[in-house]
């Protein structure tokens, strides 16, 4: 307020200047309020922290793992991502643990196996055996694949998680959610890896917020109003 | 058919990997939104945390209406301005 009053009688406010430490912008990006633990400010890190990571485990708690998601939700994804590390090992585990290639397989027979066989370009992001999350109705199973590879067609077999139908009692390992949960699952989300992108900032440029000085500022303006008045 | 239907509603509830049934208020879940958004702002803009709270409160009370604003707005914009206007 102190700046206020200053720059009130001396013309437009000017901004103070600003550093830069990016060890401490590293830091914020790499955990949510650990930028301002390291500078030492150990109640603004806590309170960070309890926002982003509340926003962030309650989009998740409310929507699922589902709401997490670089491939089929990649520009919600772009905003999550400022979380940090968390936002893609969550990423990381729901692509490569809970979803799975729709790869077309032959039941198990008599004294045989299931077998199940595709191509590498079919299982790319743009071909019909991508991975995509598990619906009800099926289940994942980890299994032998044969696996077409290029154009001369070389077999190569590798393990890779296939859907497969669910039998009694068995089911998708997560559930997708839909509609306003959704949304509202994805927006707790983003809003944390937005909020926590300000929490770099800060961190990163920190003396772009006021500091507090409340004695000097409150005696600094009393004075300044006094000169004033007396001239 | 009908046996796997069952088997697939009694499986139990799986947090973080299942998602809640709250598409009957889904509305409410903007409070503790803005609440956390609040609490994480004002964690790092506030110059006094002497004043923490307090200004935590005023914003979050900010969103809300801001939001409940919003929703009227689009109420009257939706009911009375477009009929009115086509």
């Amino acid at each position: 307020m102190s700046d206020t009053t200053t720059s009130a009688q001396h013309g437009p406010p000017h901004p103070e200047p600003h550093g830069l430490n990016v060890p401490h912008g590293v830091c914020a990006l790499l955990f949510p309020g650990l930028g301002h633990l390291v500078r030492g400010e150990p109640r603004r890190a806590l309170f960070a922290a309890i926002g982003v990571l509340g926003m962030f485990f309650g989009g998740l708690l409310i929507g699922g793992v589902d709401v997490v998601d670089s491939k089929e939700d990649k520009w919600w994804f772009y905003g999550q991502a400022f979380v940090g590390p968390l936002a893609f090992g969550v990423d990381w585990y729901h692509q490569n643990h809970l979803k799975a290639h729709p790869v077309p397989g032959v039941p198990p027979g008599a004294g045989s196996d299931a077998s199940f066989t595709t191509s590498d370009a079919q299982l790319g992001d743009r071909g019909e055996h991508k991975l995509r999350s598990v619906l009800p109705g099926e289940k994942r199973v980890v299994t032998d694949v044969e696996v077409l590879v290029g154009r001369g067609g070389v077999q190569s077999t590798r393990r890779l998680p296939v859907v497969v139908p669910a039998g009694e009692g068995e089911g998708p390992p997560n559930t997708k959610s839909l509609a306003k949960v959704n949304e509202i699952g994805t927006l707790y989300a983003l809003c944390a890896g937005m909020l926590n992108l300000i929490v770099v900032l800060d961190a990163l440029f920190p003396t772009l917020r006021r500091k507090p000085k409340p004695a000097v500022g409150t005696s600094a303006a009393a004075s300044a109003k006094a000169g004033a008045s007396h001239g | 058919m009908a046996d796997l239907s069952l088997g697939m509603l009694t499986l139990a509830y799986r947090p973080f990997l299942d998602p809640l049934d709250l598409h009957d208020v889904w509305f409410w879940l903007l409070v503790p939104l803005a609440v956390l958004i609040a609490v994480a702002y004002k964690a790092v803009r506030v110059p006094d945390m002497g004043q923490y709270w307090k200004q935590t409160a005023l914003f979050s009370g900010q969103i809300i209406l801001g939001v409940v604003g919003l929703f009227i707005a689009a109420i009257i914009v939706l009911n009375y301005v477009l009929p009115a206007w086509t």
